[in-house]
């Protein structure tokens, strides 16, 4: 026992380095589950707090940028607002009240940090579980889909990027509505891979690809970006097509995060017809 | 009951793990060159790392320094096992660069020219980026992956700490 003992003492160096070193990659392990380590987050309380002050810094040099985006944003949707309100009116002789039948709630957000140089990159949004935040909720910006809520803390909430190797997303083609998967194969960051689409979608490059609305987080139609290049891998009945993103990853700033309020009944419809 | 104040070399360590601590997240972690390439730089707390000082205290103080500075990038505990890795191999590299022997050194500053400084500095960089990509990637067959990443940060991690141990020590003079 006292040779032992003498020996842990004379190799301390040595025992107090594989003892961390099992500790970091015990919670690298850990930290790829649901259960991990809040605290080893950016969005635990005293990380995002910093970076919301590195943020508010930062904010006063970019007012005139985020002023300019925001207008085009107001003046997009006021258009959109306006066009739809005139074809109802047109259609059923009369306004309607489009606040009593709502789908999906949006409420704004604004990133705090953000990665893109990572396989699994993560941002973080100043918004939380207080703000009504929870996870799987979708996240847009103006340009287009950005990621999905992971997880949330009072204050903040780490979303999983579209520049995550692991998110798969429902998406499909503008026109002719049929749909494939989004992933990102870690190549760059302003492109990512649309797989699985069937051979008779008669794609063609320019072509703007959509959510597809097939999953309970995104409503259809919120754009992702532009075919840049397609083709059939050998033997295959599926295009896999590279997409060119609308969103500049690398400059998030103001995004919306999307709850649907139908979820809940959505989901737990599918899951008991997929019982039966 | 007295409480035993900190003394002077226990205050520049603290000093010194905040310094690269903020340095790192609140300053490189934004910087993203070209959107790809990221300078990394937790390892000058060891490169200024007290020669005199406690060995294990080093490995446990970069281990913390790390995991700390995980929990801001949302790197997992990427960066605590890269820099335990860097600080048990700190003597060996001091071996290399300095060619001296850690255990007999008494002055707490490190005397070297410029290119034992640079090559100390690139050891620890390159043993920090190989732990942490390796650890990234989890997966040796992906070897490519982990050279390319290797290749693509390491330059400029080295270019940035070059231009700050510079910048110091101008400032020195």
């Amino acid at each position: 026992m006292e040779k032992l003992l003498a020996l842990l003492i004379n190799r301390r160096a040595e025992v107090l380095t594989l003892l961390l070193l099992a500790i970091g990659l015990g919670l690298t392990v850990t930290a790829e589950t649901p259960q991990r380590a809040k605290w080893l987050s950016s969005s635990s309380k005293v990380s995002g707090s910093i970076y919301q002050l590195k943020e508010n810094l930062g904010d006063y040099f970019n007012l005139k940028q985020v002023n300019r985006r925001l207008s085009e944003e107001n003046a997009q949707l006021r258009e959109a607002l306006y066009q739809s309100q005139f074809e109802k009116a047109l259609i059923e002789g009369k306004f309607v009240n489009t606040d009593t039948l709502k789908q999906y709630v949006v409420s704004p957000a604004k990133v705090i940090k953000n990665s893109v140089i990572r396989e699994k990159n993560l941002i973080t949004l100043n918004k939380g579980a207080y703000q009504g935040i929870v996870q799987d909720m979708g996240v847009i910006s103006d340009k287009g889909v950005v990621g999905v809520v992971e997880r949330t803390s009072d204050h903040f909430s780490t979303v999983i990027s579209l520049l995550h190797k692991d998110l798969s997303i429902n998406a499909a083609l503008k026109n002719t509505k049929h749909f494939g998967s989004l992933i990102w194969e870690a190549k760059t960051i302003d492109r990512c891979t649309l797989v699985d689409l069937p051979k008779i979608s008669n794609i063609q490059i320019g072509d703007t690809i959509v959510t597809g609305g097939m999953s309970s987080v995104f409503p259809a139609g919120i754009p992702i970006g532009q075919v840049s290049a397609y083709s059939i891998p050998n033997n295959s009945s599926f295009y896999k097509a590279e997409i060119r993103l609308f969103n500049d990853m690398s400059n998030l700033d103001q995004v919306y995060v999307i709850k649907n309020t139908l979820k809940e009944e959505q989901v737990s419809l599918e899951n008991q017809t997929n019982g039966f | 009951m007295k409480i035993k104040p900190m003394d002077s070399s226990s205050l520049i360590l603290l000093w010194r793990f905040i310094w690269v601590l903020l340095l790192q997240v609140l300053i490189f972690s934004g910087i993203e060159f070209f959107g790809v390439a990221q300078p990394m730089l937790l390892v000058l707390f060891l490169f200024t790392y007290p020669t005199d000082s406690d060995y294990s205290l080093s490995i446990f103080l970069s281990f913390l320094l790390g995991l700390v500075a995980d929990s801001f990038t949302d790197t997992l505990a990427l960066n605590a096992v890269a820099m335990t890795v860097a600080a048990y191999l700190r003597p060996s590299f001091l071996r290399l660069a300095y060619g001296i022997s850690v255990e007999y050194y008494n002055d707490s500053k490190l005397q070297g020219n410029l290119g034992q400084h640079s090559y100390f500095l690139f050891l620890l960089l390159l043993t920090h980026h190989f732990i942490f990509f390796t650890a990234e990637v989890f997966d040796l067959s992906r070897a490519f992956v982990i050279l390319k990443q290797l290749v693509i940060h390491l330059p400029l991690s080295f270019l940035v700490g070059w231009l700050l141990i510079q910048l110091f020590s101008l400032q020195k003079r």
